[in-house]
Parts: structure tokens; C-alpha cells; sequence
């Protein structure tokens, strides 16, 4: 698969990207902590806001990186990353609480994956000779706006940060490992169906924002297991984000198609 | 031995062959996973086409999501409703219709996707092959999502007089077990037909060389091919093939350990790698002998 990526390279975009990273860490950062203070009914909703923005924080830094031409390691670097993610955000939890401070969990967690990342990025380019420049910059994106998403999303289930309600909620009940290929998928997934010499990056960032309120919706379903009505909130809001942002993407693609159609044969190029 | 448990395994091994068939199928409709995803490179080859490119990830990390979702809300539906008999069948199919939407999101996503980023070799985007083709692709997903789900589920939970044959719960195991067959899906699917027909205008046996990729047959005896040409073409041997060996995978994952016990079971397993290591080998050596290496003409 070397369709990925355009030709200059690192990928230029409308958006830039320094914006999307400040946007995902502070964003994602601010909405868990936001939903610590928040109550059971609107905490949740704005800790999975958290999570979509770092999603689509993490899709752009996958296409800048897989613009190098990394091809069918556009999902492979989603896993690994978000294998990060779920460590960090474990670690982080687990830490702030043998440090007796619940509070700095989310700030643990985000250091903590964005040491392995930057270790995991190391070994890639020194020892396995990679030979993307930007690749220890965007594997820290990563696996920072994987350890954010999975965090978020984590705490928006069970409507707190705390390692033990975390633990009971989201770890004994195995849904850490659907969060886990869910926000591996909604991270890699944009870039991945995009690719192609005219890929464009805002198109790319509708796609992510629609994965990610896909995402946000099915973890409202899950959320329904500790009981009250944040559930049903987090699965609305998330719907209403998904149809604007899936309306979005399948106008932008209609839009810049070369054409189309809804029956008939291909135009006579050059066969 | 308990006969229960054991006939319970081997029902197991068999809905997961069913599961498995429609995986591939599927698979085959999309134009998912090497080597027939190469569909993508065809508009830049000169080869405008009707096809669907469902490039939703590689196929373990997608039927991780679609089998992992299914698992979660039908956890989550058995665990307030489970008491009702007969109500954790109705909640599998719950969870794979839910997944089943997700898969047709991510399908369209993907196919869009793909064909306007091939925009400027005026490859159209056909909202027909779309629409069409959508229908097969996630009725087969739903089939593959409730089997995973249903042989997860029949994991968890107590069988006769044995306990539980696996500890985790419910939506890990279907994450895992989706995961498994997307692998075994990719590896023993794909290399049954899917590619053989996209490719059919090249020698058969000769696999897909990059320098052929995107090089696709566009034409069908009656119009252009599409999607739903390539899954009749799979459908005798690709996807019952792959469905036999994640069945077996299954089966042989849990028989030797309720036949054979722990300790036993573990030994029985090693022999029983060992066997097919022996017959892969046998196997090849038949096929070089028998056809020769492939030679460039």
C-alpha cells in the first residue's frame, strides 16, 4: 500500500497543527477536570468532549506522520500508541493514588505516555532506523491524545477519576479493551480511509471528528452500567456531534469528488 | 471429561466456523486487507472501476471494534436483563445490530474516503456500488459479530458441572476473539480468490507483485465488475475455508484441555502443533515438487 501520503512529505494543512495539539491537550486536560466538579449528569458529557478533542488531536498527528508514506503502519502505529495510552492512563491513576493525590492523575497519566512515547520513538529511529524526522514528535502526539481519549472516555463511564470507581467500572467489566480498539480505530481510521494524493486535511479532521462522536455515542451505551441519566446525555450529545460532523465529511467528499453519480458507467479517460 | 462441556466446545468450534465464513465473505465484498486491497491504486494505474474500497484498517483491528462493541452492550443488556431465560440470545443480537451500524459507518467513511482522495485520476464516487453493496457487507458483519459474541458468552459462563472455561469477561474476550479471527481472516481468507479475481487476467497461483498492484480487471462478462462478483467468486472455497480453520482454531483451543484436563491438555497441544507443523511442511514440499517455483516469464 504506497498510495499513503502526499508527495512533499510532511503534510501541510489548512488547520494548523500546533493549534490542534493545544487544543487537545489543554481541551482534553480542562474537560476531565471539568467533570470531577461537574456532578454525575453533565460531568460525563463534558469528560467525553475531552475525548473527542483529543481523537482529533491524535488523527491529525497520524497524518502528519503517515504522510511519510507509512502505508499499511497507519494502523499499526494506532495500536501501538493506544497500547500506550492504556498503560499511561492505568499508570497515572494507579500512581496519583499512591501518591495520595487523586487530583493529578490525569497530568501523571499524559507524562507518563508521553515518556514511553518519546522511548518507543527512540528505539524506532536509533535502533530500527526509521527514517522519519518528525516520528519521535508525532509517536509523544500519539500516544498523549490516546492516554487523553482513553482517560476521558474512562471517566465519563464511571462519572470520576478515581482509581478504584475506574477500576471497578471500566477494567473488571473488560471495557477497557473495547475503549482500547475503539479509539485505536477512531485515531487512525481518518487518515487511513482518506489517503491519497488528494487528501485534504480538513476533510480528514471531519472524518475524525465523526469517529470520535461515533466513539463518544457507543461509550454512552456503555456508561448506562452505573446507572442514573449521564448515559442517555453523553449518547445524545455524541449522536447530535456525529450526524453534523458524518454530514459534513459526506458533503466535503461529494463536493471534491472528480464526480458524482449514482448509476452508469466510469468517463473514458485514456483506456 | 465432562460430555457436556464437551459438546458445548464442539458447538463452539462450529458457530465459529459460520462466523468465519462470513468474515471473509465480507472482507472479499470490501476489498478489505492485502492482497486485494489494492483497489485504491487501480484509478492511478488507469483503471477507473465500480469496486468498493472498505478500508476500514487492517481486518483484526476492525472486527476488534465490531466483535468488542457487540460484546459491551450485550454485557451490559445481560447483566440488567440476563435473569429473563432465553434473554442473553436477544441481547448478542442487540449488541451485533449496534456494531453492525458502526460497521456501515466506518464502511462509508472508508469508501468515500479512498475514492475522492483519487480524485484528480477522475475516478467517480458510485453512490449506487455504495448503497449496494452496503446491505451484504454489514449483513455479514452482524453474522460474524453475533457468532463471536455467542461463542464468547458460552466462555463465560458456567456449562453443566464445570466452571466457566475462561475467567475474562464478556467484551474483552469478544475484542480478543474478534481480533483472532480478523488475523486469521487476513492470512487464510485473502489469499483464497479475493486477489485471484481482481487479478484474474494475470497467471494463476502467481500472487499480486507490486509491480502489478492496482492492476485490476474492471471488466465482467456482462458490464463492469463489481464488489458482489468477487464475494459469488469467493464464496466456494475463500470463506469456508477460512470459516474450517478458525473453527478449528476454537475447537482445538478448548477440546484437549476438557478432554485431557490441564496438565494433559497442555501436552496434547503441543503434539498437536508439532503434527501440523509436520503436515505444513509435507504439504509444501508437495506443492515445489508438484508445481515448481514460480517463474517470471
Amino acid at each position: 500500500m504506497s498510495a499513503g501520503g502526499s508527495a512533499d512529505g510532511a503534510a501541510a494543512g489548512a488547520v494548523n497543527s500546533t493549534h490542534l495539539l493545544i487544543m487537545g491537550i489543554v481541551g482534553g486536560l480542562l474537560c476531565i477536570y471539568l467533570s470531577g466538579f461537574l456532578g454525575d449528569i453533565v460531568g460525563p458529557v463534558i469528560a467525553a468532549i475531552g475525548a473527542v478533542l483529543a481523537i482529533v488531536w491524535g488523527a491529525d498527528a497520524i497524518r502528519r506522520v503517515a504522510s511519510y508514506g507509512l502505508g499499511t503502519g497507519v494502523p499499526s502505529i494506532g495500536y501501538m500508541s493506544l497500547s500506550v495510552g492504556v498503560i499511561s492512563a492505568l499508570a497515572g491513576i494507579s500512581l496519583a493514588t499512591i501518591l495520595n493525590m487523586t487530583i493529578a492523575g490525569p497530568v501523571l497519566a499524559l507524562v507518563i505516555a508521553i515518556i514511553i512515547g518519546a522511548i518507543i520513538a527512540l528505539i524506532a529511529t536509533k535502533i530500527v532506523g526509521m527514517k522519519i524526522p518528525i516520528m519521535l514528535q508525532c509517536t509523544i502526539e500519539i500516544a498523549g491524545a490516546a492516554c487523553l481519549a482513553i482517560f476521558a472516555f474512562s471517566t465519563a463511564i464511571v462519572g470520576s477519576y478515581d482509581m478504584l470507581a475506574i477500576y471497578e467500572g471500566v477494567v473488571a467489566t473488560g471495557f477497557i479493551a473495547v475503549l482500547f480498539i475503539m479509539c485505536t480505530m477512531a485515531i487512525q481510521h481518518p487518515f487511513n480511509a482518506c489517503l491519497g494524493p488528494n487528501e485534504d486535511q480538513v476533510r480528514t479532521l471531519k472524518c475524525a471528528a465523526s469517529t470520535a462522536f461515533l466513539s463518544m455515542t457507543i461509550v454512552g451505551m456503555l456508561s448506562s452500567i452505573t446507572g442514573g441519566f449521564g448515559w442517555a446525555i453523553v449518547l445524545v450529545v455524541g449522536l447530535i456531534g456525529w450526524v453534523i460532523s458524518f454530514r459534513a465529511f459526506v458533503q466535503a467528499s461529494c463536493n471534491d469528488a472528480a464526480s458524482t453519480r449514482w448509476a452508469g458507467l466510469w468517463p473514458n479517460v485514456d483506456e | 471429561m465432562d460430555p457436556v462441556t464437551l459438546g458445548v466446545v464442539a458447538l463452539m468450534g462450529a458457530v465459529a466456523t459460520i462466523g468465519g465464513a462470513a468474515e471473509d465473505l465480507e472482507s472479499d465484498i470490501g476489498s478489505q486487507s492485502n492482497p486485494n486491497s489494492q483497489v485504491q491504486l487501480a484509478p492511478q494505474m488507469g483503471h477507473l472501476h465500480r469496486m468498493i474500497n472498505k478500508a476500514a484498517s487492517g481486518e483484526p483491528v476492525a472486527y476488534g471494534v465490531w466483535c468488542g462493541v457487540a460484546g459491551a452492550i450485550a454485557y451490559i443488556l445481560i447483566s440488567l436483563l440476563g435473569i429473563i431465560p432465553g434473554f442473553p440470545v436477544i441481547a448478542i443480537a442487540i449488541g451485533a445490530a449496534v456494531a453492525a451500524c458502526v460497521h456501515a459507518i466506518y464502511t462509508v467513511t472508508s469508501h468515500m474516503g479512498r475514492i475522492v482522495g483519487q480524485s484528480q485520476f477522475e475516478q467517480p464516487l458510485f453512490m449506487d456500488v455504495l448503497t449496494q453493496s452496503l446491505g451484504p457487507i454489514v449483513g455479514h458483519g452482524f453474522i460474524t459479530s453475533f457468532c463471536i459474541v455467542g461463542i464468547s458468552y458460552l466462555m463465560t459462563i458456567p456449562i453443566g458441572w464445570s466452571d466457566p472455561l475462561h475467567v475474562f469477561p464478556l467484551p474483552l474476550l469478544a475484542m480478543l476473539w474478534g481480533i483472532a479471527l480478523g488475523a486469521i481472516g487476513s492470512s487464510t481468507g485473502d489469499v483464497h480468490y479475493g486477489a485471484e479475481s481482481e487479478y484474474q487476467k494475470f497467471e494463476f497461483g502467481g500472487g499480486t507483485p507490486v509491480a502489478i498492484q492496482g492492476d485490476i480487471v474492471t471488466k465482467a462478462p456482462l458490464g463492469a465488475k463489481n464488489s458482489m462478483d468477487v464475494v459469488n467468486f469467493c464464496a466456494k472455497f475463500g470463506g469456508p475455508l477460512t470459516g474450517f480453520c478458525f473453527g478449528l482454531v476454537v475447537f482445538f483451543s478448548f477440546w484437549n484441555t476438557v478432554v485431557f484436563g490441564i496438565y494433559g491438555g497442555i501436552v496434547v497441544g503441543i503434539i498437536i502443533v508439532i503434527l501440523l507443523i509436520i503436515m505444513n511442511d509435507r504439504l509444501e514440499v508437495f506443492a515445489r515438487n508438484k508445481y515448481g517455483p514460480y517463474e517470471e516469464e
